[in-house]
């Protein structure tokens, strides 16, 4: 391919230089010049070819990109992870979460904790420093509140946009009040990296019911989010309980 | 204000002429500029903006004796954006060419394969070359 378009030049300077003899009183070399005419024909219309062939190869990889993003959805759908933090997603939560109340009320009931989790501004964050610095927010705050759990059931989803769920299977209101206190403490400790610094926390609402009342994973999810809002509303970077079955 | 824009041939540039308010453009000569991009970036920002307004109607005259192949894309891309743009319909591109010019002519038409929108007239000369 290179071949051509340095054939291409060399042509074009052996037809210039000889037009310049020309000029300057030079007899015409008539074999000489259709002898570099018919290859500059050849290889121009060799070149356009292929100009239209890359041509349309780009615009199916701008394609591509845009139709990607649906692709990526349907993969993290079928491996239940969410493909920018690497925790899991909303599918693989309420899929997890139903076998765990399943198996909670299987051996005799237990406390089951749900915590909604919301990045505080997050969209000025977005605005101000764009979205790769968004997306970075997104990440370290995920491992930040998946580094505050440690018991192997328990899990972190990211449920949508900036909001995370937690679960924490045999919990009761004060245990997950000790684990929102320490995600509440560990994101304010997070760091992007950026010129300027950008303090980061997260607002957390939590509710605890007992399995054996049989509510659905929507009515933990429900109260939790209303407990968040309160904590929204109470200035942000706070932790809200509201009791299940009130 | 429309946009007007006049420039005179140069050994490896073509006389190009543009009259936004006649909707007309004009490119005459050759092409062989080594940077022809840089050569033709105002012209296609230009282009790239006037597609886009509601125009009554636009020519383009292509009267090219012979070009490079970075010429070839920057053709393309022009007469892509045309046939792609929303006023495709009132665009005629009249492609120019002497008789004994079987490489432009050849081009041309290789172009045309692709247009679907624009009016496109292979105008072939009674000209010596």
């Amino acid at each position: 391919m290179n071949d051509l378009f340095y054939r291409e030049q060399q042509i074009l300077s052996n037809a210039r230089k000889h037009i310049n003899e020309l000029k300057n009183g030079a007899p015409l070399n008539q074999e000489l010049f259709e002898q570099l005419i018919n290859e500059y024909g050849i290889i121009l219309s060799h070149l356009q070819k292929v100009i239209k062939i890359s041509d349309k190869a780009s615009r199916i990889v701008i394609d591509e990109r845009k139709f990607g993003q649906e692709r990526i959805n349907k993969l993290e759908d079928d491996l239940l992870l969410d493909v920018l933090t690497g925790i899991y997603n909303r599918r693989y939560m309420e899929k997890n979460l139903n076998g765990i109340i399943k198996t909670m009320q299987r051996s005799g009931g237990g406390m089951l904790s749900i915590m909604m989790i919301d990045i505080d501004y997050f969209k000025q964050i977005n605005d101000t420093y764009g979205h790769a610095v968004g997306d970075e927010c997104l990440r370290i705050v995920a491992k930040a509140i998946e580094g505050s759990i440690t018991r192997d059931n328990d899990f972190v989803a990211r449920y949508g946009g900036e909001e995370f769920v937690v679960a924490l299977s045999n919990t009761d209101e004060c245990g997950a009040s000790i684990i929102a206190k320490r995600i509440l403490e560990n994101v304010r400790k997070l760091n992007i990296p950026h010129e300027k610094s950008i303090r980061i926390t997260v607002s957390i609402g939590s509710t605890t019911g007992d399995v054996k009342e049989e509510q659905t994973i929507t009515e933990y999810v429900k109260r939790a989010d209303d407990a968040l809002y309160i904590s929204k509303k109470n200035g942000r970077d706070s932790y809200t309980f509201l009791d299940l079955s009130n | 204000m429309a946009y007007k824009l006049e420039l005179e041939k140069t050994d490896l540039t073509p006389y190009v002429l543009i009259d936004e308010e006649k909707g007309y453009m004009v490119f005459e000569g050759e092409s062989y500029h080594e940077n022809v991009i840089s050569f033709f970036k105002e012209i296609n920002e230009w282009l790239n903006a006037f597609l886009k307004t509601d125009f009554d109607s636009f020519t383009f005259d292509c009267e090219l004796k012979y070009f490079n192949s970075s010429t070839v894309k920057v053709l393309l891309n022009i007469l892509r954006d045309m046939d792609n743009s929303k006023n495709n319909k009132k665009i005629t591109v009249n492609w120019i060419t002497g008789k004994r010019n079987r490489i432009i002519t050849e081009c041309g038409e290789d172009f045309n394969e692709d247009l679907e929108n624009i009016t496109f007239n292979l105008i072939i000369k009674e000209t010596k070359y």
